[in-house]
């Protein structure tokens, strides 16, 4: 497969190229992988708690199609340990299922997803790791992790708005129109779980994805922010290289939906 | 050629597509067996590729009916797996294909891999 050109403006869709069609496919899984994960995760706790008489078959099959799709996307360390549940699988037949066993191939095929994610094929090509065109806010209080939050934003070829407190973050959102926000919750004044309640609150703005980022770690924390409708959440310190794919699959994930909201036309009342 | 590709992930289905017809090859879909049992007498077509899993009829037991249909027996069936241990190739070999292609597969090769399945031995 020739890798893509970076330097080459952007190129008419054709419908007939396959290559066009896998790296198209490509986006697509990256925007629905967590909905894929978190289905065969549920699936899997039916069946590891009451056995066969569980869904085994769409399981199987879900897990199926990810080891065929994502080796062939580019991902295959998540096909391969999706073929190493698969297999574990197979074991519900000779009555030698091992839910403990089963639970911990599905964690690494989660943690999977985001090493693939750090080493893509050479035909995704750089340009498209670059391709984030779109405005990202940093609401950060703390300059220097705010700058140094940015730099990688705008290394990955993102623009950046940098607002220092929660204060003016909805004005800022309202104005900038950013496509994800990413929001500190210890901020002075209004703090982040506020300011996202806000976001989430204001028709104009709810769609915007937000990422908190925070030294909070606790489990109560986290829930707190993802109840507000946050989309993810980090703790500090971040690795940058986390943060960027972190930011990458927000935004594959908002482009998989928008074309499907906007195709639905106005709800019939 | 003309090719029947029966296969249930849309994404895989799309590219396999793409990549068969690039290669030279009209090719039809369908997303499980029993759209494949339903379409192939209308299509004649000159191979199949069958998922191995699929919804409604896996490819085992289609490919099993269109042996033992005299109208079909004879077009050459391929099967798409990700089980492609010795026993599960013997198993396709047994029901009559004339082998497998390991999924995940190369899109872009799937052509070759089709062709030199079907080159006689």
């Amino acid at each position: 497969m020739v890798p893509q050109d970076p330097t080459a403006g952007p190129a008419l869709p054709d419908r007939d190229d396959p290559e066009a069609a896998i790296r198209d496919a490509r986006q697509r899984f990256l925007a629905t992988f967590p909905k894929r994960s978190d289905s065969i995760g549920l699936l899997l706790a039916t069946v590891s708690t009451i056995g066969a008489r569980g869904p085994v078959l769409p399981l199987r099959h879900a897990v199926h199609r990810l080891t065929g799709l994502a080796g062939m996307l580019g991902f295959p360390t998540v096909s391969a340990r999706a073929r190493d549940l698969e297999q574990m699988l197979d074991l519900l037949d000779t009555g030698a299922f091992d839910a403990s066993r089963a639970s911990l191939l599905f964690e690494a095929l989660e943690l999977a997803f985001t090493d693939d994610l750090a080493t893509p094929p050479d035909w995704v090509g750089p340009g498209a790791l670059a391709r984030g065109s779109g405005l990202i806010m940093v609401v950060e209080d703390d300059e220097d992790q705010r700058e140094v939050v940015c730099i990688n934003l705008e290394a990955a070829g993102y623009k950046t708005l940098q607002v220092p407190d929660g204060d003016t973050a909805i004005a800022a959102a309202r104005a900038g129109k950013p496509a994800l926000i990413l929001l500190d919750a210890n901020l002075p004044g209004v703090d982040g779980y506020t300011v996202c309640r806000l976001l989430k609150g204001d028709a104009a703005l709810a769609s915007i994805p937000v990422l908190f980022i925070t030294t909070r770690s606790s489990l109560d924390d986290r829930a707190v922010g993802l109840t507000l409708g946050a989309d993810d959440y980090l703790v500090k310190p971040v690795d940058m290289s986390e943060l960027m794919l972190r930011v990458q699959v927000l935004l594959a994930r908002l482009a998989a939906t928008k074309p499907r909201e906007e195709s639905a036309g106005p709800a019939r009342g | 050629m003309k090719v029947l590709l029966a296969e249930d992930e849309p994404d895989v289905q799309l590219i396999a597509r793409l990549s068969l017809k690039k290669a030279g090859f009209a090719v039809v879909t369908v997303g499980n067996g029993v759209e494949a049992l339903e379409r192939v007498a209308d299509e004649r077509p000159e191979v199949i590729l069958l998922d191995w899993m699929m919804p409604d009829m896996d490819g085992y037991e289609t490919c099993r009916r269109l042996k033992a249909d005299p109208a079909t027996s004879a077009i050459p069936v391929i099967f798409l797996t990700a089980r492609v241990q010795e026993a599960e190739v013997a198993r396709a070999i047994a029901l009559g294909a004339v082998g497998c292609i390991g999924k995940p597969f190369d899109a872009l090769a799937l052509g070759a891999q089709v062709l030199e399945l079907l080159r006689p031995r």
